[in-house]
């Protein structure tokens, strides 16, 4: 479980984000969405333990975070792939850092993600979207309890978005991760969340938090909860706007 | 095959030129001149450049070995770094001719002023560059190491330091042309043996065919030890062609 209490961040004069209270349960699903410069990075990073809050206290199974844990990974935007290292060897670079054998959890992970053909190639043969597979299957290596996902889906394609998006609400059912993910996407929100918490604009507060009652598996385009779809779609935009 | 094909044609014009102009070849000599001069005494010149050769890629070497401890002993801390990076540059900005006559009064004639003029002209753009390679790993990556925990060490060895070897290579190509630079610049201020010796003989005797000759090996030195750098960069890091 992550708790949020009170989290607040400033950059010298600059208040990034202002008290932050949220409290993510085990296997739950949150996505974090709001404006540009709104402090959504900042939020994750101080979850991450990449930045301490200058305010508040945040724990994870009650462990205030004080550094990066190992239970905890990662996923930017960019993949951030090591360019001269094959994927496989990408994927295993966690496991190395750490002293683990990984190889097997490797080979399944990219089993899992179809990219178990493409191991042994370089990311620069790679698509965008089967870059980012890469970089998710990098943080799945850490058998993480909590996964922060920080616009992973943004610098692809629509269509290639979309495919992802689905395929890691499969991996989240599969896994039971939780995950915190950050997107300027409503669409994306709805389909994969368990509650998406609306940022104000800065400094940063929690405006709301709507539950998205849609059962799962979701799928984008025509489905059987379309008029849920939609009313949580208005919510959403209606509360950024 | 396109590199052949231009020294072709700069030699054709080279040649065409001392035909064309009526060049006295006191002066210039033509390509004829300049290779009739080589085979009259092949044994000579190939000894000579043989002595150059060697002052170039010894005090290359130690340029290479040198500048890349050093680099990584900058590197590893942002605020020596920052320290030195001013005082590197003055540095490097003296022009390393004028210690010339300087390490002549040192070190008088002999290996050791040519080969310490070859280190000191080529081993600051070996610094500079790894310097700057290492310190441009990408925002990102950065990022990554840090949520992973990775020790410093870790941090340079799996990510910094590949990440920095092609813009190393390009410090190591710059630097190529410099050794062989500065070893001639050694043997013109103190002529014993070596291109750079027969160059300021031939000066002396007015034989510029002689000279020419020496000036072409010079220029296929050059180019060899180029190449050979970049072979080793074609090993060492096949991913950076195609990234
Ligand atoms: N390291 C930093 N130093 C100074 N200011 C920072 C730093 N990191 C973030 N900020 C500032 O804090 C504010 C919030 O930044 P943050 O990156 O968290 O926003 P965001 O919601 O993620 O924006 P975006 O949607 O564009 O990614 C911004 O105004 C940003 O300029
Ligand atoms: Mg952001």
């Amino acid at each position: 479980m992550i708790t949020v209490d009170g989290a607040a961040r400033s950059f010298g004069t600059l208040e990034a984000l202002a008290d932050v209270t949220l409290t993510v349960s085990d296997g739950e699903f949150v996505t974090l969405i709001g404006r540009s410069g709104c402090g959504k990075s900042t939020l994750l990073n101080m979850i991450a333990g990449l930045l301490p809050p200058t305010r508040g206290t945040i724990t994870i199974d009650g462990t205030p975070v004080t550094s990066p844990r190992r239970d905890v990974a990662m996923v930017f935007q960019q993949p951030a792939l090591l360019p001269w290292r094959s994927v496989e060897a990408n994927v295993l670079l966690p496991a190395e850092i750490f002293g683990w054998n990984a190889a097997a959890e490797a080979a399944q992970l990219l089993e899992m993600t179809g990219l178990a053909e493409f191991r042994k190639r370089r990311p620069h043969e790679l698509s965008g979207g089967m870059q980012q597979r890469v970089a998710l299957c990098r943080a799945l290596i850490q058998k993480p309890k909590v996964l922060l996902m920080d616009e992973p889906f943004s610098a692809l394609d629509a269509l290639t978005r979309e495919e992802l998006a689905v395929e890691l609400q499969r991996i989240h059912l599969d896994l039971g991760t939780t995950i915190v993910f950050v997107t300027h996407s409503i669409q994306e929100a709805v389909l994969l969340a368990d509650r998406v918490a609306v940022l104000s604009e800065r400094p940063g507060r929690i405006r709301e938090i709507v539950k998205i009652d849609i059962p799962r598996p979701r799928t984008f385009g025509y489905n059987a909860h379309l008029e849920a779809v939609a009313s949580a779609s208005a919510r959403l935009h209606s509360l950024l706007h | 095959m396109k590199g052949l094909l231009g020294a072709a044609i700069a030699i054709a014009l080279w040649w065409g030129a001392t035909i064309v102009f009526d060049i006295d070849p006191f002066y210039v000599p033509s390509p004829g001149d300049v290779v009739e001069t080589f085979w009259s005494t092949p044994g000579f010149l190939l000894g000579e450049t043989w002595v150059t050769a060697g002052r170039v890629l010894i005090g290359f070497g130690i340029a290479v070995a040198g500048g890349l401890a050093v680099a990584v002993a900058l590197a590893a801390s942002r605020t020596v770094e920052q320290m030195t990076m001013p005082v590197l540059a003055a540095v490097n900005a003296v022009p390393k001719v004028a210690l010339a006559p300087l390490l002549l009064v040192w070190m008088g004639f002999g290996n050791t002023p040519k080969i310490v003029m070859v280190v000191l002209v080529s081993f600051f753009p070996i610094v500079v560059a790894t310097m700057s390679g290492l310190s441009s790993t990408p925002a990102e990556l950065r990022k990554l190491a840090r949520v992973l925990r990775s020790s410093w060490w870790q941090t340079f060895v799996k990510v910094r330091l590949p990440w920095a070897l092609p813009q190393i290579f390009v410090g190591l190509k710059v630097a190529t042309p410099l050794a062989i630079i500065g070893a001639v610049i050694g043997e013109v201020v103190s002529p014993d043996r070596g291109l750079g010796s027969v160059i300021t003989g031939s000066g002396a005797s007015a034989d510029t065919p002689m000279a020419f000759a020496a000036l072409v090996l010079l220029a296929l030195a050059g180019v060899v030890l180029f190449y050979l750098v970049a072979a080793v960069e074609r090993v060492v890091i096949p991913w950076s062609a195609a990234v």
